[in-house]
């Protein structure tokens, strides 16, 4: 790992060290030009075997989906955000409009009370909404919302795996979802492509992440006592 | 009236050929760079990486970023290379003048910029092919490019190039026009590097990349790569006209 490191600092020595005594030498360095047509000739047929079978192999992994551009991320960011605290607030305005349901359950049940447990897991804690229905139907209705999620532009939303809701009597216990792991390679032309790309898919302004927001809402019956670390919608 | 009529031109056009087999030798350091090159792309030309809530995520670039750098420093060596004595004496096997042998070299230049950026293009696809069958590859996105945008990133490839091989080729002429300039140039070129970055804010070298990196019109990109070229490139005529015959 260190001799790695050193590496960049040694070639770029080398090459130095090459040019000034190429310079001081008043002497051209030749290998003789037959063999250098058939080194150059032959490196050309190598390089472009390489493009055929390149392009050829790799547009099978070609990124068909949009990707976003960094104007659109900080947008989609910001309304999640709002979204979000307006929650808090207690309304629900804009909330279809940033985030998609992604899980819903629904539990029967005919308890006065119900107690919230939020595990802590490698996740960390769920946020939880909840909202009284207009009346007692004896069903407790749980969605899973999520926003979307960007990696270096590209949406990874469908990635994120759900939480696990579990009822035993009157106790609802809510186990954070598992840390989802994406590793990817990009396989990109240089800055000289991108350049004049501007807002295209492979353009370096593109290149930032946003992970979005999620929450549970729940809908319960009107009459019931809540306990646990949850916030109200419309209270 | 002469018995053979000798138009500056053609004179021009035999010693350009005559370069291109002579300096051919350059064109095995570009294969032994552009190796080099992708050596140092394999593992990845950039990555990033993050946590959240939810999710953990890294990825790494696979580009033709330092491929192109290192043919950018190629060229800017090749370019002092053919300004050297044993070059430039090379020229006087034919009937000439400063003017056309500086024409020649520049065009000599520019066919080198023009093969280099090519296999820029053609490398890059040699490196992700490797990195494709011989790297562990989670997933793999592909940028592919349209018509348009390979044509014009071509153009950029080379242009770069070919402002590296002009900037060169003026350092090469004042060194030859006094050795002085060996030590002069880059006395000044790092010491304003440094004076510039001794405040902490440096200017002058971000100022210069983004003159060329971050102008966004293709047409005024090349005017000034065209308007800096020229400028370096008639330097240098003009220097090399003011040198002795054989110095």
């Amino acid at each position: 790992m260190i001799i790695m490191s050193f590496l960049p600092i040694l070639i770029v020595f080398i090459i130095v060290a090459f040019g000034i005594g190429i310079m001081r030498s008043n002497t051209k360095v030749s290998f003789g030009t037959r063999n250098i047509r058939w080194i150059l000739g032959g490196y050309t047929i190598i390089l472009v075997i390489a493009t055929v079978i390149s392009l050829s192999v790799l547009p099978n992994y070609k990124n068909d989906q949009k990707v976003a551009t960094a104007a659109e991320m900080t947008k989609i960011e910001d309304a999640q955000t709002k979204a979000i605290d307006n929650l808090y607030s207690g309304n629900l305005v804009d909330l279809d409009k940033s985030f998609s349901e992604k899980k819903k359950w629904s539990f029967p049940f005919d308890e006065k009370s119900l107690d919230i447990v939020l595990t802590e897991g490698e996740t960390g804690i769920m946020s939880v909404f909840a909202e009284r229905k207009s009346e007692n139907d004896g069903e407790i209705e749980a969605t899973y919302h999520v926003g979307k999620s960007y990696i270096d532009g590209v949406d990874f939303t469908d990635k994120l795996h759900p939480p696990e809701l579990l009822l035993n009597g009157q106790k609802l216990t809510v186990n954070n979802p598992a840390l989802v792991t994406v590793s990817f390679s990009r396989f990109s032309p240089g800055f000289a492509y991108s350049q004049f790309s501007k807002g295209q898919h492979f353009s370096q302004e593109n290149r930032s992440s946003v992970i979005g927001r999620d929450f549970i809402l729940l809908k319960v019956p009107n009459d019931i006592e809540i306990n646990g670390n949850i916030s109200w919608i419309n209270e | 009236m002469y018995l053979a009529e000798v138009k500056a031109w053609d004179i021009v056009r035999k010693q350009y050929r005559y370069k291109l087999k002579s300096y051919f030798s350059v064109f095995t350091s570009l294969i032994v760079i552009q190796l080099l090159a992708i050596l140092f792309s394999f593992n990845g030309t950039g990555m990033g990486g993050g946590t959240s809530n939810s999710i953990s995520y890294e990825f790494y670039y696979y580009t033709s970023d330092i491929i192109l750098v290192f043919m950018m420093i190629w060229a800017f060596i090749t370019a002092i290379i053919i300004t050297t004595r044993a070059y430039r004496y090379d020229d006087f096997s034919f009937v000439t003048n400063r003017t056309i042998s500086q024409v020649s070299n520049i065009l000599f230049l520019l066919s080198a910029s023009i093969f280099a950026g090519i296999t820029v293009y053609l490398s890059t696809h040699l490196f992700q092919i490797l990195a494709f069958y011989f790297k562990d590859n989670y997933s793999i996105i592909v940028d592919s490019l349209s018509f348009t945008e390979f044509l014009m990133g071509m153009i950029t490839s080379i242009l770069y190039i070919f402002l590296f091989a002009s900037a060169g080729y003026l350092f090469g002429i004042l060194v030859q026009l006094h050795k002085g300039f060996l030590l002069i140039i880059p006395t000044i070129l790092f010491g304003g590097l440094i004076l510039d970055g001794i405040g902490g804010n440096p200017t002058l070298f971000v100022n210069v990349t983004n003159f060329f990196g971050e102008e966004t019109s293709f047409i005024l990109f090349i005017c000034k790569v065209a308007i800096v070229s020229s400028i370096l490139l008639l330097a240098s005529l003009g220097i090399s006209n003011r040198m002795e015959v054989r110095k």
